[in-house]
């Protein structure tokens, strides 16, 4: 789903109406992206709220060169690491149903939070470079300059992040290839 | 040929990183109501900077014209002496003024008698001065000796004599309006409609507001004292007119009384607050209103009685002076009045929450036409801008301004 070219010059014009169609349009993935970096959802809504803020105010440098989604999607990736410069994210993490959303969110989606749980059950800078290597498809060297710490480190990191999580993600597969067997023997 | 098939990680991979969640509600707004700051706070200093610019430019352009009129003739006086008699110009290398004393009167006062002295001054700076009106050799007696480095050789003998010098005392090449330079004290009166409003209003792109401006009378006396020929000082006492109209305003039915509806609006200026009396409006059978929400248009006035004072600077072009004005004015809250009119009529009543007073910075161009006497007729662009916001509220950002393209009379005396 692409923005239409109208809408994004509407925007550029600050009619209310078109941003928050471009808000509609946008906020469910770049929240999902945000609980991904901060698994807490008040620090999350504030990186979304940051974040969108910044879309609108830079939406003139938007070249139309890429993606739009590629390009907010960036915006709220340096916006939450913005966050984690500032060291912000002291905020103990915890995912629940209520602090996703609401309780009437249409889009709420247990396995979702489920999958969250498992990230936010990372070590803080793991759970960075897990999002920036494996879902971002930046490189170590970028990584470790966006964080401040060395190639080596990010690369340990991550392959820690990825073990924790295999282990974690193998564990759940196989209970879950037992409840379907199980199912069906009964 | 062997295919790479994705295990528990990669399918978790896969989902985490295409998942969405819809965020509260509440994000939109806060976002909404930050961009609407961001708004705001940009107009606000956008309006700042063009009206520190306006008073740059009024100041530095008020300032230069001061000086660039301002030709002091003493030192083309003491040029005069230059008048050169005969017998000096067979002397032998004559006294020599040089360059570096161009700029303060020589140390010859200038009488009859010294017109004798001879001075060679170099012909570029009597150009550069202005005194010279052009070079050319009046006397074919003249042209063996001249040259330019030389300078200048003025021989009372010749017949006619050279005109290298203009022996015309120089005079200030202004027309200058005689009665208004004349006066010392200018009397103009002023009464006016100013078209009043708000930054918020001027500011606001969201549509959802629906504050205007508004026409109002209001009116100045004001008196200038000219304390050199380009610079005078005004001072007096005006009525300064400023409000603004809201239209659409929905007034709500509480409930209790079907018949009694209440607006409560908080304005750029104040809150307003009107409760219509218990009228027998149009009701269902069931006894609710078809629409619990009734219309209603605000118009606000505000005056202040204010001591203007502003700092001028003029030129002439003619007999047309022109005047930059610069200046601020604080004054008290004199009449708040509303008027609300609705399907039940019109109310009127005071807003609440204006503060008592005013601050200002007020920018004009005041052009006088003479007409009679000493009687001219006034023409006066202006704009006032309030420094301080009316609305009592702490965090009130709007200050409302004023317009005008203001007519009067001025008297000199």
């Amino acid at each position: 789903m692409e923005v239409s070219k109208n809408i994004l010059e509407r925007c550029c014009n600050n009619e209310r109406k078109a941003q928050q169609l471009l808000y509609e349009m946008y906020s469910s993935a770049m929240y999902g992206v945000c609980l991904r970096y901060y698994p807490n959802a008040e620090i999350a809504r504030d990186i979304l709220q940051d974040g969108f803020i910044k879309v609108f105010e830079k939406l003139k440098t938007y070249k139309g060169e890429g993606s739009f989604a590629g390009w907010i999607r960036r915006i709220m990736v340096n916006t939450a690491l913005e966050y984690h410069r500032k060291a912000r994210d002291f905020v103990d993490v915890e995912i629940t149903a209520d602090s996703i959303g609401d309780a009437n969110n249409v889009y709420f989606d247990t396995d979702y939070q489920f999958l969250l749980k498992i990230v936010a059950s990372l070590p803080r800078q793991y759970r960075l470079v897990f999002n920036l290597y494996a879902i971002e498809g930046y490189s170590h060297a970028e990584i470790a300059s966006l964080l401040n710490i060395a190639e080596s480190t990010s690369k340990s990191n991550y392959s820690r992040a990825r073990a924790i999580l295999r282990e974690k993600v193998s564990l759940i597969h196989k209970f879950e290839t037992y409840a379907v067997l199980r199912a069906r023997t009964i | 040929m062997q295919f790479y098939e994705p295990g528990p990680y990669e399918e978790f991979v896969g989902k985490i990183s295409t998942a969405k969640v819809k965020p509260p509600a509440a994000v939109w707004h806060y976002v909404s109501q930050q961009l609407d700051d961001i708004q705001r706070k940009k107009r606000v200093r956008f309006l700042y900077w063009v009206s520190a610019y306006a008073a740059s430019f009024l100041l530095i352009g008020g300032l230069s014209l001061f000086f660039l009129l301002k030709t002091d003739t003493k030192y083309v006086e003491s040029f005069q002496i230059a008048e050169l008699s005969a017998k000096n110009l067979n002397s032998s290398p004559p006294p020599t003024v040089s360059i570096s004393n161009l700029s303060s009167p020589l140390p010859i006062p200038v009488s009859d008698k010294n017109r004798e002295v001879l001075v060679q001054l170099p012909v570029e700076a009597l150009f550069a001065q202005g005194t010279v009106d052009r070079l050319e050799p009046m006397d074919s007696r003249l042209g063996a000796h001249f040259s330019p480095q030389q300078g200048l050789q003025t021989i009372s003998k010749l017949k006619p004599p050279p005109q290298y010098i203009s022996t015309k005392k120089p005079t200030r090449n202004r027309n200058l309006s005689k009665a208004s330079a004349r006066a010392g004290w200018t009397l103009a009166l002023y009464t006016n409609p100013y078209f009043s409003s708000n930054t918020s209003i001027i500011m606001s792109q969201s549509g959802v507001t629906k504050e205007m401006g508004l026409w109002m009378w209001g009116g100045e006396v004001q008196l200038m004292k000219r304390i050199s020929e380009n610079v005078g000082l005004v001072f007096g006492l005006a009525v300064n007119p400023t409000g603004q109209r809201t239209l659409d305003l929905a007034m709500f039915n509480d409930g209790r009384t079907r018949s009694k509806d209440v607006l409560s609006a908080i304005t750029s200026y104040g809150t307003v607050t009107v409760a219509t009396p218990d009228v027998a409006t149009p009701m269902h059978d069931n006894g609710t209103k078809s629409s619990p929400v009734s219309l209603s248009d605000l118009s606000q006035y505000i005056y202040h009685i204010e001591i203007p004072f502003m700092l001028t600077t003029k030129f002439n072009v003619d007999r047309v002076g022109v005047e930059f004005r610069f200046g601020g004015a604080a004054g008290m809250l004199v009449h708040n009045k509303f008027e609300v009119h609705n399907e039940h009529g019109n109310f009127v009543g005071e807003t609440q929450g204006v503060k008592p007073y005013s601050v200002s910075a007020i920018s004009a161009v005041s052009i006088s036409i003479p007409l009679v006497n000493k009687l001219s007729l006034v023409v006066e662009p202006y704009f006032r801008l309030g420094l301080v916001s009316f609305n009592n509220q702490a965090n009130s950002t709007t200050y409302p301004f004023n317009a005008s393209v203001r007519f009067g009379l001025g008297y000199s005396f």
